[in-house]
């Protein structure tokens, strides 16, 4: 197993689109900053500028540069964690890797931690450009400073649930791109249930209460309701949800199953579909 | 045997046993028993789908069998399926790379997976398969040639003692051809079991010790490239156009004669038979027959295996292997 992640570990540094992706994080996060930033700077009505203030200071990061790295960073796993099993399969390279593993489930294994370094990775180098460009703007702005109490545990607790809630997108778009043998159907479909369900679900919402207990059961207010806490300075590994909807522990447990899901389901397909030239 | 140990000349390394696969109702894969020894090169062909890349799926566990089983150095290869990661080598179809990385990068990604394979084996591999000069270059602008060169430097990484080839002179030029062909018994030579499915028969008979011939997923023949090679002779025949009734009835009266055909001139026969050429020229000569020429046939192996595989008749092809066609009488 450890060879195999080696292995992967190896092609993940060599392949330019995570540095890509890098690159398009840090300049999205430096573009939020920058354009808040010009917007404080001319803002006429002092409580826009007040509260513009609260959201730029180095304090508040983990609300606004984290909230843009969650949006981000979900985006860019859900097309990584496609690619690493889809790619194999477009350019045939599953017949090249497959008889040097020791077996198929150490190299899918392989590829989800892969995936998931990616992810800790992505997001805690998100985390960290959106400090510098808080701690920039707050310093050439003559923002408050003050990092308030536990703001290191706060941070950690952030990132941590940044990290947790991109993970069922990750095992979503890894399992379609497995099944579809596809790396753009994983995209597709990762992107579509990420950047829809909201909709969808409102406009479900129309027919009534009946199905008011839908969206408890999906994706997208269980995260939200993990996210909310990074808005919380005091929250840290724990808290309620500000703004309503699941408690953000039976948030975190409906998240994990449908990871488990959909993870179980990929690992399946994988362990037991033939791999031919198709 | 020990994993990373060279087996024994002669011991059997590969073993299929009733191996089997169903796609839905087809059948790709019917029964085939397959045994490759260390030391020698066996040459696997079949026309297009007959079930050779099937085969070989099954025997790198890409593909799981419907029935049978295969083992690997007496080993079962569903109970050590980890034999296959470090001592086999195989190319499976056309070589699959990364394309975003560079030749060495690409035998260094395999040899990771792999695990315990140092640099200098790679350079050196790269080396005996003329690619240092190119190997920082990405796999993506690589030639056909190029791609199978380290598709083949590939096979090698573990030092493994099975090697399977699937076609690959393909895309190489008429020298990276001959360089392959090089290569190929060497390994043989140092002690592997090469399993070599190739198009080429020119390039199986130069290489193979022993040949298994596949149609529709069935094992149609076997044996050494001699003895192959010996049942498809035959005697070419030249006498007289108005001698060739008799002649015909003569040779088909021959002990051990199958088969006499005439060509359309009616100046020539073609001969299949176990006899030797004098004992055909007697028999003519004892009816008043003197054939200006007897010219023994070394058979082909295109022509064994299309007889085999298309069901065409030894007389339908000539013996340098072009699809010239005998349009004459059969006797």
């Amino acid at each position: 197993m450890l060879s195999l992640l080696n292995s992967e570990l190896f092609r993940l540094v060599k392949r330019p689109m995570p540095w890509i992706m890098l690159l398009i994080l840090a300049i999205g996060v430096a573009l939020l900053y920058g354009a808040l930033w010009a917007v404080l700077e001319t803002a006429s009505n002092a409580n826009d500028a007040d509260g513009l203030s609260g959201n730029l200071r180095i304090g508040a990061t983990t609300g606004l540069g984290l909230g843009l790295v969650s949006t981000l960073a979900t985006i860019l796993v859900i097309i990584i964690a496609s690619s690493m099993i889809g790619a194999e399969y477009g350019w045939g390279t599953i017949r090249t890797l497959l008889p040097r593993a020791s077996g198929r489930m150490p190299l899918a294994i392989a590829k989800l931690v892969t995936i998931g370094l990616f992810v800790t990775i992505l997001v805690a180098f998100g985390y960290l450009v959106s400090l510098a460009m808080s701690a920039l703007v707050t310093s050439a702005a003559g923002l408050n400073d003050d990092l308030g109490d536990g703001f290191v545990v706060h941070s950690l607790a952030s990132v941590g649930r940044v990290i947790y809630t991109t993970v069922p997108y990750a095992a979503l778009s890894f399992m379609v791109a497995l099944w579809s043998r596809s790396n753009a159907a994983g995209i597709s479909v990762g992107l579509a249930i990420y950047l829809l369900e909201d909709l969808v679900l409102a406009i479900i919402g129309l027919a009534g209460d009946a199905v008011d207990w839908l969206p408890d059961l999906l994706l997208s207010d269980n995260v939200s309701a993990i996210l909310a806490l990074n808005n919380v300075e005091e929250a840290g590994f724990g808290g309620v949800n500000p703004a309503g909807g699941p408690d953000p522990w039976q948030a975190a447990g409906t998240l994990a199953l449908w990871t488990a899901l959909f993870l179980a389901i990929a690992l399946v397909i994988f362990h037991r579909r033939d791999v031919t030239n198709e | 045997m020990k994993n990373g140990q060279r087996p024994g000349a002669g011991e059997v390394v590969l073993k299929t046993v009733g191996l089997t696969k169903r796609f839905d109702k087809i059948v790709a894969v019917d029964g085939l028993d397959v045994e490759v020894r260390a030391g020698e090169v066996l040459g696997f062909l079949g026309p297009n789908g007959s079930g050779k890349s099937t085969t070989v799926g099954m025997i790198l566990s890409l593909i799981r069998p419907t029935s049978g089983h295969v083992e690997l150095f007496g080993q079962d290869l569903t109970k050590r399926r980890d034999v296959i990661r470090r001592r086999v080598g195989a190319i499976i179809e056309t070589p699959a790379f990364y394309p975003y990385l560079s030749g060495r990068d690409n035998l260094r990604a395999l040899a990771k997976a792999a695990g315990g394979v140092s640099d200098s084996r790679i350079e050196e591999l790269l080396s005996m398969v003329s690619l240092t000069e190119r190997a920082g270059g990405k796999f993506k602008t690589y030639s056909l040639g190029m791609k199978q060169r380290l598709g083949i430097a590939s096979t090698l990484l573990t030092d493994p003692a099975l090697v399977i080839l699937d076609e690959p002179t393909n895309g190489l030029d008429p020298a990276g051809q001959r360089e392959v062909r090089g290569i190929i018994p060497r390994l043989a030579t140092e002690g592997r079991a090469v399993l070599l499915a190739s198009h080429l028969l020119n390039e199986v008979e130069q290489v193979c010790d022993r040949v298994i011939i596949i149609r529709r997923g069935k094992m149609v023949e076997q044996g050494t490239v001699g003895d192959l090679l010996s049942r498809g002779g035959h005697l070419d025949i030249e006498i007289s156009a108005d001698e060739v009734e008799t002649a015909l009835r003569t040779l088909r009266a021959v002990p051990g004669v199958e088969k006499v055909m005439a060509d359309e001139t009616g100046r020539r026969l073609t001969v299949l038979a176990e006899t030797e050429g004098r004992i055909i020229n007697k028999a003519l000569a004892e009816r008043g027959i003197y054939a200006a020429a007897i010219v023994p046939r070394r058979g082909t192996l295109e022509q064994i295996f299309l007889d085999l595989t298309e069901g065409s008749t030894p007389g339908e092809q000539t013996v340098d292997g072009k699809a010239e066609r005998r349009q004459g009488r059969e006797g």
